[in-house]
């Protein structure tokens, strides 16, 4: 039982109760309760993003250290550490791409995004390609091609690499279109979907908890909600957001009749 | 040559840089990845308001031209005007208006002002965040969790071979996961580790074969300027 | 073909199954008693932080936002109250969403609370910065031109739980907790990088993708979804939240098998039928 409720804490409690309520009345259907709240999490979304990108980058990663720096090598201002400050002035090249990306929205300037489309994508593919041979492929078959006797593997393990080499072998034969899957390329194609559909089926029941964890989580919440001590919130709320629905489906109703 | 070679180079360039820059370990080229990296970050932070922007255009037009359901657009502006105002004025208000900090109380202010700037906890920025864009957020979301339980029902079905497979999978997996499989049936657990170590294992380890091949290839074709979709345009 | 009316009869029935199937062993949740589940790759990732001396700093990535919060929190709360009581010093970050700072704050204020433990001496909070694989490998380079400054805008230099730190080399172990891609932007950029052990927490949807790296031994060990929430809990011996959810959870999930296994007993009478 919480031991102080603030007055404050009710207010919120309320807030939260009535938005996870109006996003549920779509379990009805889509109605005009739940777009409300939809509209209303855009955009908050929206607006604490914005304000994140200026608190935490552009700001303090760009504006700010790129104006100490013009303002220590125009000598308008002398700071403590004017040759870190020097270094920041290469920050006008992320500025001016920045800015070139801003373009993309102009119709007669958009091409200028382009430049930074480019510096990124060329940077970030160069980037890529050594790390994602070295930990997705040369890593990977390591393990795939694991000893299949030795003083240390038993039986158990000497079959489950062998299933799992055949797997591998299968599942990319599958997907290899260059060859016409007829005769024994269609059987060990086969083979591989068996091993997809049991991933498949895995990931389906992992599906499962996942979804079902998200609902308990808000659903715990709402019971705990609805005691006394918050003013039985969720049971009040629930009594007025049904009301509204009911209240939008005759109005809605109505409206069609009179059309 | 300038809207559609430049950038080709550009590209070209970068990819080949950083595809060199991977093998030597001197200071220099390790400056040149901090930096790099560092800038791709702030034109990150830049690229968040182009989305913004996009967002905010489409609601835009949606309220000038009168669209149906133009007034859940005015809403949205309203809550986003909500949050930046929340966000940034006690911010603007500590740089316009800076209290004096000689006596204590207003040192005490000046503290009660700090907390609420910014993003940090206790700021109004984060109140929002916990008592508006958390629960909407996380309902959201949870829906799915009716329907998923609706499309079993509907669509699970044992027709083949593959698909009881699937099932079963699914199943044993489901009863796994929870207490109630050891309860049923102690070899359960067992059967869901062999699934998920063995024939899960090899059928994602190929798909992730298949994937870093494609994406190799994509980065080589950028590189080469064989891949030019991202470019956008014509000319 | 179902006509649309008792489509929707039949769905809302469900939702209404689901609904009680989740309400009512809530509501009588003290009178369930559930045996302890256990898996190898859950108690690896709690050897791993057992076998750190105290002092050993580590990364912990936050990558999801509110709408995985249910799911992943409390998996998020077990391993940072480990870590605490292990006495090892802790970098919270977010390669994910702006979101996701918010969360880490909550997140890491209610553990330290209840651990005991400082901000800027047991823990430091990172803020977002865009970019993902940029921000990594930024880290791999130097942590402080990464993230000059920290969640509460103070300096990271003069921050004494930071000492002796500059790379991701000088982690000695990494924890990702993810609900989407950024525990595969870690094994290609983190590990690769930074060679520290690397552990990941993700959501149940895709914890079946992460076991090729746990047998490359890529990741010390997986996470996925509540049910390893509350392995973890019974492995540090403080049962919450995770446990108490697992109780409507098996509810839940048996009412699924019930329903596939009906659905499946409709189709095949209704073919044989014709």
């Amino acid at each position: 039982m919480p031991e102080s409720i603030t007055t404050m804490q009710i207010i919120e409690t309320w807030l939260a109760v009535g938005f996870t309520l109006m996003i549920y009345t779509f379990l009805y259907k889509d109605n005009p309760i739940f777009k409300l709240g939809e509209y209303i999490y855009v955009g908050l979304t929206a607006g604490y993003a914005v304000c994140y990108a200026w608190f935490t980058v552009i700001w303090p990663d760009l504006i700010y250290p790129l104006y100490r720096a013009l303002t220590v090598s125009f000598h308008i201002k002398q700071w403590e550490k004017p040759l870190e400050s020097h270094e920041n002035l290469w920050l006008i090249i992320p500025l001016v791409l920045g800015i070139l990306m801003l373009t993309r929205f102009s119709s007669k300037f958009n091409w200028l995004s382009r430049y930074t489309l480019a510096f990124i994508m060329g940077s970030v593919s160069g980037m890529s390609i050594p790390l994602v041979v070295s930990a997705n492929i040369f890593k990977q078959m390591v393990p795939t091609l694991n000893p299949f006797w030795g003083p240390e593997v038993t039986i158990f393990q000497t079959i489950n690499t062998c299933l799992i080499l055949v797997g591998v072998i299968a599942v990319l034969i599958y997907f290899f279109f260059s060859v016409e899957h007829k005769g024994a390329v269609n059987k060990v194609a086969r083979l591989g979907i068996f091993y997809m559909m049991v991933s498949f089926g895995a990931a389906f029941g992992y599906t499962v908890m996942a979804r079902e964890s998200l609902v308990i989580g808000r659903v715990t919440k709402l019971i705990k909600w609805a005691s006394p001590d918050y003013y039985y919130a969720t049971i009040i709320l629930l009594f007025i957001i049904i009301g509204l629905v009911v209240l939008t489906e005759l109005f809605s109703s109505r409206g069609e009749r009179t059309e | 040559m300038i809207k559609r070679q430049l950038p080709l180079l550009i590209a070209f360039a970068m990819g080949v840089i950083f595809i060199i820059q991977f093998f030597i370990p001197h200071q220099i080229s390790q400056d040149l990845l901090t930096w790099v990296n560092k800038w791709l970050m702030i034109i990150g932070g830049i690229s968040l308001l182009l989305g913004i922007y996009s967002l905010l255009n489409f609601h835009y037009l949606q309220i000038f031209r009168n669209k149906p359901g133009w007034g859940f657009s005015l809403i949205m502006f309203f809550s986003f005007l909500i949050s930046v105002v929340v966000g940034f004025t006690p911010s603007l208000i500590n740089v316009i208006l800076p209290l004096p900090e000689s006596s204590v109380q207003s040192a005490e202010q000046v503290k009660e002002w700090y907390r609420i700037t910014g993003l940090k906890d206790g700021s109004s920025l984060d109140w929002i965040f916990r008592h508006g864009i958390t629960p909407l957020s996380a309902t959201m979301f949870s829906i799915i969790g009716f329907f998923i339980a609706s499309a079993a029902f509907r669509a699970f079905r044992a027709r083949s071979l593959e698909a009881t497979l699937l099932l079963l999978a699914a199943v044993f997996i489901m009863l796994g996961q929870t207490p109630l499989g050891g309860m049923l049936w102690s070899g359960i657990p067992d059967i869901m580790t062999w699934i998920l170590s063995t024939p899960n294992t090899a059928a994602k380890r190929a798909i992730l074969f298949g994937i870093a091949m494609g994406s190799i290839s994509f980065s080589l074709k950028i590189i080469f300027g064989i891949e030019r979709a991202y470019l956008g345009g014509k000319n | 073909m179902t006509s649309e009316p008792k489509f929707h009869i039949i769905r809302w029935v469900i939702f209404a199954l689901v609904a009680l199937a989740i309400i009512i062993p809530v509501i009588v949740s003290e009178k369930i008693k559930l045996p302890d589940t256990s898996s190898r790759v859950v108690k690896n990732i709690y050897d791993k932080i057992e076998s750190l001396p105290a002092g050993s700093p580590i990364i912990l990535s936050i990558d999801f936002d509110p709408s995985s919060d249910e799911e992943l929190r409390p998996m998020t709360m077990a391993i940072l109250r480990h870590v605490f009581r292990k006495k090892l010093r802790v970098i919270g970050m977010t390669i994910w969403s702006p979101q996701s700072s918010g969360l880490m704050g909550d997140i890491f204020t209610t553990a330290a609370k209840m651990e005991n433990k400082q901000d800027g001496l047991d823990y430091v909070i990172m803020p977002f910065k865009p970019g993902g694989s940029s921000v990594i490998l930024n880290l791999s380079q130097d942590i402080f031109f990464t993230y000059p400054k920290d969640y509460k805008d103070k300096s990271t230099k003069e921050l004494p739980v930071l000492k002796g730190i500059r790379t991701l080399k000088d982690m000695k172990y990494a924890m990702c907790i993810s609900a989407g891609n950024a525990v595969d932007v870690w094994i290609v950029y983190g590990k690769e990088k930074g060679k520290m052990p690397l552990g990941a927490g993700c959501t149940a949807v895709m914890a079946t993708d992460y076991y090729p790296y746990l047998q490359s031994g890529q990741l010390v060990g997986l996470m996925g979804g509540i049910g390893a929430a509350a392995q973890y809990e019974s492995l540090i011996g403080e049962k919450g939240i995770a446990t108490e959810r697992m109780k409507p959870q098996t509810v839940v999930h048996s009412l699924i098998i019930i329903l596939i296994v009906v659905g499946n007993i409709v189709y095949f009478t209704r073919r044989r039928k014709g």
